[in-house]
């Protein structure tokens, strides 16, 4: 039996029949897109080329880096709280078996809930700030930062943790040899995901809560039947987040190189 | 061959796909009249008009199917497309499609504008200088309202302006204290009323201030209207009959919305607001002077194509139709009042 490891020197080789694969497919889709756009006859889709002329405009306008700045803030605020709450929670979860069974049903449930459903409830408890769309942020990241970590936590082995309190480990020291080396590769995957998750809780308090920033720009253009303008908003904050997603996934593999790309996800 | 089997692979499924959108069935156009409705959101009780035309309709052969839709962009698009016949909204949101070259008229008023300007406290100019104004969104009608009311009656005044849509939303602001101003729709305001008496006070009522500005409409699609202009007079004419009918038997309106709606005890007080306005206009409120006065309003405050004429956004001959043959109504639809603005608090 042989073991896939990874080494933090070493990336992956870059095939080229993945890149030819990558552009087809984009292009096939910006085709398919284009067609759509232009045969559809509805005010709700523009075409592909419409869109890239709405974003050329959209990239050099003040409004978009004004909207994009004030959204960041909510998304830096409600992110940076998911992580720093929910990590460790999710390590005490994954850790203590009968906490982790009391909470799932909770955690279940704020994963599924609707969230601009209760929205009225979250304006009636927090009021309208900057930080109630930071909360709302935090209420879309943190759910799926607990779970992971929790799952990563769960599965640290056991033989080791008991090895180290068979050579007198102190808990402290078992959590900040074993435990936390051992869960990384989850605790950054769960960072990972929670950051997409961050980003739609940022679009969604924006288009629902209050109508500020990214969202704010994305209704405007919608109630004006600019098509191509709401879909080059929509073209910039899905570029972003992919773009940081992908910077996140290859700060993973330098941080926790003897993990399979895509191990937990 | 195998380097460009990507390319194929690609192409070909973005042919299926193409295709697919291409065969998508459309429906056949019916014989037997049948009119599909759209209206966004739900049924509120500005819609009751609306659902008693539809029931008289139905009980004199015709039929209406109606659909609800999540947004006025997908409704005014459902429109468009002929996915609806008719729809109920705002007028703004389908005369900004209409600009983009949509099939699309307006052939009625739907109701008067029920939005209130209401503020915590007191009403008066100091009320709402300095504190946070909660609007519906930057291009909506009612914004455009508030803001040429504030600019006519309390010029110096400077609110802290945010957008946050939905009336509930709102209210809900308004109930936690995290809003001083904001605009809701009638029936949010009589519940704000029930649920913190002496909390919230009325400082405009739209409807009053600018009664010849349009802020929602019964708007068909043309392609319909000109295959089907028997069924469009039918339905425009039993939707001024249906007006008519609540105007002078206003005490059915509650058992129409316990009936549609579910038993409210908010209807029983929004009833008789409702009909001595009156909400619905007797005569169908569309007329070519309110056709211009609402184009003029709407492209001076909100970002409505300048380009648009009376003739491009409004079909009144529905209407002239419905009304020679039911004759016109004495009853007067929504009052005028443009005097002493600053700051009168009026009914609800």
């Amino acid at each position: 039996m042989t073991t896939r490891t990874w080494d933090r020197r070493v990336t992956p080789p870059r095939d080229p029949a993945v890149w030819r694969w990558r552009l087809a497919v984009a292009m096939a889709l910006v085709l398919v897109w284009e067609i759509l756009g232009r045969s559809a006859g509805t005010l709700l889709l523009p075409s592909a080329s419409a869109t890239a002329v709405a974003l050329a405009r959209l990239l050099v306008s003040a409004a978009l880096w004004r909207a994009l700045a004030s959204s960041h803030a909510a998304l830096v605020l409600g992110f940076a709280a998911a992580a720093v709450l929910g990590a460790p929670l999710g390590l005490v979860l994954g850790r203590r078996p009968a906490a982790g069974r009391a909470l799932a049903v909770q955690l279940d449930a704020l994963m599924v809930t609707p969230m601009s459903a209760i929205i009225p409830l979250v304006i009636l408890a927090a009021g309208l700030s900057l930080w109630t769309r930071a909360f709302v942020v935090f209420a879309f990241a943190a759910p799926v930062i607990v779970v992971t970590v929790e799952a990563g936590a769960r599965d640290v082995d056991t033989r080791l943790v008991e090895m180290a309190r068979a050579f007198g480990a102190s808990p402290r020291q078992i959590a900040r040899r074993i435990i936390l080396p051992a869960a990384r590769p989850a605790l950054l995957t769960a960072l990972r995901l929670g950051l997409g998750r961050a980003f739609s809780g940022m679009v969604v308090s924006e288009l629902v809560l209050m109508a500020a920033g990214i969202g704010g720009l994305i209704l405007r253009f919608q109630a004006d039947f600019d098509a191509a303008s709401v879909y080059a908003v929509v073209v910039i904050v899905v570029a972003e987040a992919v773009a940081l997603m992908k910077t996140a996934a290859r700060l993973e593999r330098r941080l926790a190189p003897w993990q399979p790309p895509g191990a937990v996800t | 061959m195998r380097r460009s089997a990507p390319i194929v692979v690609a192409g070909l499924a973005a042919a299926v796909l193409v295709g697919a959108g291409a065969c998508a069935d459309r429906p056949s156009a019916p014989t037997s009249p049948h009119i599909r409705v759209g209206y966004a959101g739900t049924l509120d009780f500005s819609d009751m008009a609306s659902e008693l035309a539809h029931e008289r309709l139905r009980e004199s052969g015709i039929e209406i199917t109606t659909r609800s839709f999540p947004t006025a962009e997908i409704i005014v698009d459902a429109l468009a497309r002929g996915d609806v016949d008719v729809a109920d909204g705002s007028t703004r949101a389908f005369w900004s499609a209409a600009a983009k070259g949509a099939p699309i008229r307006t052939v009625m008023d739907h109701v008067v504008d029920i939005h209130r300007l209401v503020v915590a406290g007191a009403p008066g100019c100091r009320a709402i200088d300095g504190v946070r104004l909660a609007l519906q969104s930057e291009a909506a009608a009612g914004t455009a309202l508030a803001r040429a009311y504030l600019a006519r009656a309390c010029p110096d005044a400077r609110p802290d302006i945010l957008f946050v849509p939905g009336s509930t939303n709102r209210m809900a602001a308004f109930l936690s204290g995290s809003l001083t101003a904001t605009v809701l729709q009638l029936s949010d305001v009589v519940r704000l009323e029930r649920l913190a008496p002496g909390r919230v006070s009325v400082m405009a009522d739209f409807a009053r201030e600018w009664p010849a500005v349009e802020t929602t409409g019964v708007h068909v699609n043309t392609r319909f209207a000109a295959a089907h202009p028997d069924w469009v007079r039918a339905y425009v004419r039993a939707r001024v009959a249906a007006n008519r009918e609540i105007a002078t038997h206003g005490d059915e309106l509650v058992a129409l919305a316990d009936r549609l709606m579910g038993a409210e005890p908010d209807w029983v007080t929004l009833a008789p607001i409702y009909t001595a306005l009156p909400a619905w206009d007797p005569n169908g409120g569309l007329t070519r002077a309110g056709v211009k006065e609402t184009l003029d309003f709407l492209v001076r405050h909100t970002r409505l194509s300048p380009a648009l004429t009376p003739e491009m956004v409004a079909d009144l001959s529905y209407l002239d139709a419905a009304l020679r043959d039911l004759g016109p109504s004495d009853r007067h639809p929504a009052p005028t009042a443009h005097a002493d603005a600053g700051g009168r608090p009026a009914t609800p």
